[in-house]
């Protein structure tokens, strides 16, 4: 594990206990306030996102087209697969944690049928055969539904979007992935990060286009997304009543 | 044109014109927005016309479905309470602009997509969240839900949330940074120049 991502734990880590009481705020009382959009440190966060776009012009974006456009899609779903096979020990080890069976062992049935018919993963099986759909966990949400608050909103350079509780899941999820300690071989992680960065970039590439040309305050359209999809994750996408927007009949 | 094509053109616009009838009371919301799905996948499969014939449609189509105006002054949040009479008018004809320009931009991706409703859940008093997937090629269906509110018996969408992302309040909270930078004109100025650029015919 690099010095960066050491570094970046324990900054997460002191952020979290100082604002773990920090409740989630999407809305305001009566539809007439200013949203708290739980973002104290905007002009630092806007830098590291001006930062972070300059990199992904001149390295993410442009490999994901080339990507896309070398490799066709069969090629591209198989990586996606496999990639997303491999999540599956830290989703089921986040399923048990915040106290889920069902869907802990729904992850462990995907599992088990991709990893030993679908050639490890490459093919969906699961899908096929019409498992249960899959899902996706992480320390971040576990700490949420153990209580924690998301704390002031993060822009990590390279990482993106984040905020402390999510940070410190991000290193948790990376320490407790059997895959890290399996793949010890610099060159295979790096090959896993490559492609998970490529699949995830290229899958991205329209919509985030898309939203960029029809926003007009980009950074700020990020935030708003990452929130509530933070929100949405943790509630396992049934979002409470109480968590969306009031909106009146009438503001006069 | 071949007159075979023109002629699933002109049943196609009969059909639009069937299904845009106004809301029912008798209705349920999840009806009002089968309606409303089968009008729009009918607008997005048959583009014939100019891209601002093509706008014009989806206008049209939005003043029907939408409550345009809770959506704006929503989209305004605290600071429609603090614009002037001339401010609101004007924000209001851009923001619909801007929404117009979006969609046609976004409509332009469509690819066979087909629309499934999968049920209703009741928010408040007044609104309804009507559960709906959209089947994609090649890719996971997508999960949209529409907020309808009824009012004086009438249906209009007031929000449209895909996967647990409600659009109103991504909006809302964009708007804010804008004018908290450069006050309620600074937003209307930046509307109306991203509507002219992505629709320059609009």
């Amino acid at each position: 594990m690099s010095s960066l991502k050491v570094g970046l734990c324990v900054f997460g880590l002191l952020w979290a206990m100082g604002c773990a009481s920090t409740r989630p705020q999407t809305e305001s009382g009566t539809g007439a306030e200013v949203d708290d959009v739980g973002d104290p440190l905007e002009p630092l966060n806007r830098g590291i996102f001006a930062f972070n776009r300059t990199i992904d012009g001149l390295i993410l974006k442009p490999a994901a087209h080339i990507y896309r456009g070398v490799v066709p899609e069969l090629g591209r779903e198989g990586v996606h697969n496999v990639l997303s096979n491999w999540t599956a020990p830290v989703t089921f080890l986040n399923d048990v944690l915040q106290g889920e069976p069902d869907r802990a062992s729904a992850t462990l049935g995907r599992f088990f049928l991709n990893t030993g018919f679908g050639l490890l993963g490459l093919l969906d099986v699961a899908t096929y055969v019409g498992a249960e759909e899959r899902h996706d966990e992480d320390f971040g949400q576990t700490l949420a539904v153990w209580g924690s608050g998301e704390g002031p909103y993060l822009m990590l350079p390279i990482f993106g979007p984040s905020n402390p509780r999510d940070a410190v899941g991000l290193v948790a999820d990376k320490l407790s992935d059997p895959l890290t300690w399996v793949l010890l071989d610099d060159t295979a992680s790096f090959v896993r990060s490559g492609a998970s960065a490529l699949d995830t970039r290229s899958r991205y590439l329209d919509e985030l286009d898309s939203l960029e040309r029809t926003s007009i305050d980009f950074y700020a359209a990020l935030r708003s997304l990452y929130r509530q999809r933070r929100n949405a994750d943790i509630h396992n996408g049934a979002v409470p009543a109480e968590d969306y927007l009031l909106i009146p009949e009438d503001i006069e | 044109m071949i007159p075979a094509l023109r002629r699933r053109l002109l049943l196609a616009s009969l059909l639009a014109f069937a299904v845009a009838r106004p809301a029912l009371a008798d209705e349920t919301a999840g009806e009002f927005i089968r309606a409303f799905g089968e009008e729009t996948l009918n607008l997005l499969a048959n583009q014939p016309g100019t891209e601002a014939e093509r706008a014009e449609r989806l206008r049209g189509l939005l003043d029907r479905g939408f409550d345009m105006a809770t959506v704006g002054r929503a989209a305004l949040g605290p600071y429609w309470r603090q614009a002037d009479e001339t401010q609101r008018t004007v924000y209001l004809a851009a923001f619909v602009d801007f929404i117009v320009a979006t969609y046609s931009v976004r409509i332009r991706d469509y690819n066979g997509e087909t629309f499934e409703l999968v049920g209703e859940r009741p928010l408040d008093d007044k609104d309804t969240l009507v559960l709906t997937r959209v089947h994609r090629h090649n890719k996971e269906p997508l999960k949209i839900d529409y907020r309808v509110r009824t009012r004086d018996g009438e249906r209009h969408i007031i929000d449209v949330i895909v996967e647990g992302l409600s659009m109103l309040t991504s909006q809302r909270q964009e708007f804010a940074a804008v004018v908290q930078r450069e006050g309620v004109d600074g937003l209307i100025a930046q509307l109306r120049a991203r509507a002219d650029e992505l629709m320059p015919t609009l």
